[in-house]
């Protein structure tokens, strides 16, 4: 194997109230891909964010080709070649797709002026090697997660990276483009490019990982080359305990009453959409990104405007023109969105305005606000999903990835609804919490409550499901129960190929 | 939290600076008359300046306070010459109740035409004094009755009563920020707007409320000044405007929204009203008060920069 290209040596980091990094190290090779493992909270973002000159360390250093060196900002970190794909988006939502690739790096003209034409050329090529059609001059706004996921990994790819830094790059994502961004990281690995990649999907670690490194509470557990690893010694080293393995929930065939009905759905993006979720049922929405899952949860939520059909919610018919969340919810319904720093969290507030914020109505009858009671109900619900911290004061936005997902969900079931559309739940989430977030999901049906379930995680989707929807292009093409299905079988109605 | 503390903190100690400065400089600053002087001129751009903070917790403006301010206490004046209770009573609900509604219109306005805050409170600060100026063509409302000029040149136990109008302005709206559910909304809608909106929280209603009580509190500020200036015509309050934006962004109320809140804001008109107070004890000419109060702003809304910049 060639020299250590990158050595990170005894790096400790403190903030405020919490030791995010103690003494961890962490070493790279020129072209292997490094995957970094570790529960919520443990410090993997902290530390790239120290790579990437975002933060300083309050001790230990960073060798780069061998000689030391400190980031004091991000620019500093780019000169030397390391670009980082952060965990949480960094696009201009109002620039368009080739402007947020070249940002910062736009080709100049001999005059000084940007020269559009090279700029959106070089997008187009980043592009394209990524397999990714879009127009590259529509603002960035319009695109999907996913799709502004794959414009991150093209901004980064601009900048000539030598190590590339990808924190959480699949969440997002479904698998066609996940296998995509897998032969992408193959491909430049292949140039000579190294990658340190954060997941909590543990089956991508044999997929594309060289060696892993573990680790727990801001300490390194240990590195181990991927070859010959088994993963539940790998999440035995994460959590330090070991949990159930893929657990299959009893399916719930009993016929309760309808949560939801709904007849002949158009909009924008939905083609005449029919579909019914039961209390007591866990119905999962699966399809590929793009396909309207997300945009059928929001014509139900009155989020999207709603052309023709039919909603029935718990019981009552809704008014389509007149849908709107606030309606929803005092019917009891309640949508967990997959966007959590922009729509479901308030980052600037404290955890516990943020775990009330959608039954403040509900819980302050007379409009004054409990203090006490609000930080009691909020710390309860943070302890349900074992959020890693007491302090409820804390803002959200000081949370890792995954604590901030709790939040949200904890929000939600403040709320105590009958009825819960899920969108991707559990993304971000480490291996250990998602357990525990499956077991709430199914406690919460079996308490009567129905669920809908939009996850891009097929294994997710299989385990939990009593029956499923795929939805392609903007209708639901097939039903199939949660029983006996497989992947392959998902993926073929999903792709258009069902019939076949 | 921590922050917070300290950026409360830094107005609390720019103040204390300000006055350390001026009773070193001038003995009399600290009488009790001089003091009790600088909270009575506070007082009304306190009244004003709590309603703009709403609007701004909001992530809006409201531009058209001075204007709303004039057109309701013209329409009003005149209920408050003849000294009957029946009319002091209509001149009141008319004041509030017109003040309210040119408030509701902004915020209607804002939600269901989808227009900038900064324009519709433009458009209504060029309407409102049109109309005020329409209503009272050239007229001076006087020779207000007695019990009517209690109310701005008065006392209550030997406090002002604009002093006690604002304290208890400032009682009351402090609370239903920081302790109602409404209150909490407007945080909500201003820090977040998208995830205030998956949560169920109207932006219309929150929008119009934060308007409504800004044009409210527009209107009572209008009543006490013409008592005090024992006066009314259109022309009048055409500085509250800026002096209750100039207080908000002072006292650490956020251009962005959902961060600052009413005490910050009543530390800001102090600041403003002492800086002014002490120049003019010093003789200081009336464009070098500009200046500072200018400066003051620019400072204050560095701060507030820095402050978010220091987040991310
Ligand atoms: N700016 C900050 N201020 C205060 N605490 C912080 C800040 N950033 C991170 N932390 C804390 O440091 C710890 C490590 O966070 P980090 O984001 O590195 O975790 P992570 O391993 O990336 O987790 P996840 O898998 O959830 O993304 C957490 O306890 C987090 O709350
Ligand atoms: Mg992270």
């Amino acid at each position: 194997m060639a020299e250590k290209l990158l050595a990170l040596e005894g790096i400790s980091k403190t903030f405020p109230g919490v030791k995010a990094l103690d003494d961890v190290s962490f070493d790279l090779e020129k072209g292997e891909v490094h995957i970094l493992v570790g529960e919520n909270g443990a410090g993997k973002s902290t530390l790239m964010k120290i790579l990437a000159g975002v933060y300083l360390p309050d001790g230990g250093r960073i060798v780069h080709k061998g000689e030391a060196v400190a980031f004091e900002n991000p620019r500093q970190a780019q000169d030397r070649h390391i670009a980082i794909i952060y965990q949480e988006f960094n696009l201009m939502p109002n620039l368009t797709v080739a402007q947020n690739i070249c940002l910062g790096r736009e080709p100049l003209h001999n005059g000084g002026f940007i020269d559009k034409e090279r700029m959106r050329r070089t997008a187009r090529r980043l592009l394209d090697f990524l397999r990714m059609d879009i127009d590259v001059d529509q603002p960035v706004s319009r695109l999907g997660v996913a799709h502004q996921q794959l414009v991150e990994v093209a901004k980064a790819l601009s900048a000539d990276a030598e190590i590339l830094i990808m924190d959480e790059p699949t969440a997002t994502l479904s698998e066609k483009e996940i296998d995509q961004l897998f032969k992408t990281i193959r491909n430049l690995r292949g140039q000579g490019v190294s990658i340190i990649y954060i997941s909590h999907r543990l089956q991508e670690i044999k997929q594309i990982g060289d060696r892993v490194t573990v680790l727990r509470d801001g300490r390194t557990i240990g590195c181990r080359p991927v070859e010959g690893i088994v993963i539940d010694e790998l999440i035995a080293m994460m959590v330090g305990r070991t949990i159930g393995g893929n657990r299959i929930r009893v399916r719930n065939t009993a016929r309760g009453e309808e949560a939801l009905v709904v007849e002949e759905l158009r909009n924008h993006k939905l083609r005449g959409v029919s579909m019914h979720v039961r209390r007591g049922e866990i119905v999962g929405l699966s399809g590929l990104v793009g396909s309207g899952r997300t945009e059928l949860a929001r014509a139900i939520y009155g989020i999207d405007p709603i052309l023709s059909g039919r909603v029935r919610l718990l019981g009552k018919d809704m008014k389509l023109k007149r849908l709107t969340p606030a309606r929803c919810i005092r019917t009891r319904m309640g949508f967990i969105p997959e966007n959590r720093k922009e729509d479901g969290l308030t980052l600037s507030m404290p955890i516990v305005q943020n775990v009330t914020q959608a039954s403040l109505g509900q819980l302050f009858r007379s409009g004054l606000i409990d203090g006490r009671e609000e930080r009691r109900l909020a710390a309860k619900y943070s302890a349900d999903l074992r959020l890693n911290t007491k302090n409820m004061s804390m803002l959200a936005q000081n949370l890792s990835g995954g604590n901030q997902q709790k939040v949200v969900l904890a929000k939600w079931l403040c709320t105590h609804s009958d009825f819960l559309i899920f969108d991707e739940p559990t993304r971000g989430i480490d291996v250990g919490a998602k357990e525990e977030i499956h077991n709430l999901i199914d406690g919460l049906a079996a308490g009567g409550v129905g669920i809908m379930m939009i996850s891009s995680d097929l294994p997710e989707i299989l385990a939990m499901s009593d029956r499923v929807y795929v939805m392609r292009e903007g209708g639901i093409v097939k039903e199939l129960p949660g029983d006996g299905t497989t992947q392959e079988e998902i993926i073929r109605y999903a792709v258009g190929r069902g019939d076949r | 939290m921590n922050r917070a503390f300290l950026d409360r903190f830094s107005r609390i100690l720019a103040l204390v600076l300000i006055v350390v400065l001026l009773a070193a400089t001038k003995p009399n600053f600290l009488g009790v008359r001089n003091l009790l002087n600088i909270l009575n001129q506070a007082s009304l751009n306190v009244i004003v300046a709590v309603g703009m903070t709403f609007t701004m917790l909001i992530a809006g403006i409201d531009l058209s306070v001075g204007s709303i301010l004039a057109l309701t206490s013209v329409m009003a004046a005149r209920f408050f010459q003849t000294g009957g209770v029946s009319d002091m009573i209509a001149g009141f609900a008319v004041a509030l109740g017109l003040g309210t509604f040119l408030g509701v219109l902004n915020g209607a306005a804002i939600v269901h035409l989808r227009v900038p805050a900064f324009l519709v409170t433009f458009g209504m600060m060029q309407a409102a004094r049109g109309f005020a100026y329409l209503f009272n063509s050239g007229v001076i409302y006087n020779n207000f009755d007695g019990k009517f000029l209690f109310l701005g040149k008065g006392d209550v136990l030997g406090v002002p009563t604009p002093v006690a109008i604002a304290a208890l302005v400032l009682g009351l709206f402090g609370l239903i920020l920081a302790k109602t559910t409404m209150g909490r909304r407007v945080y909500m809608v201003g820090a977040n707007y998208s995830s205030a909106r998956y949560s169920g929280i109207s932006i219309g209603r929150t929008t119009i409320f934060a308007y409504a009580l800004s044009g409210l509190l527009a209107a009572l500020a209008g009543l006490v000044y013409i008592s005090r200036l024992n006066a009314a015509e259109a022309i009048i309050g055409e500085h509250f405007n800026l002096m209750a934006i100039a207080a908000a962004a002072i006292g650490g109320v956020s251009f962005n929204g959902g961060s600052g809140s009413v005490f910050g804001t009543v530390l800001g008109a102090l600041i403003l009203t002492i800086i002014m107070n002490g120049m003019n004890l010093h003789g200081i000419p009336t464009q070098y008060q500009n200046l500072a109060t200018g400066a003051a702003i620019i400072l204050a809304v560095l701060l507030d920069r820095r402050a978010m910049r220091a987040e991310v």
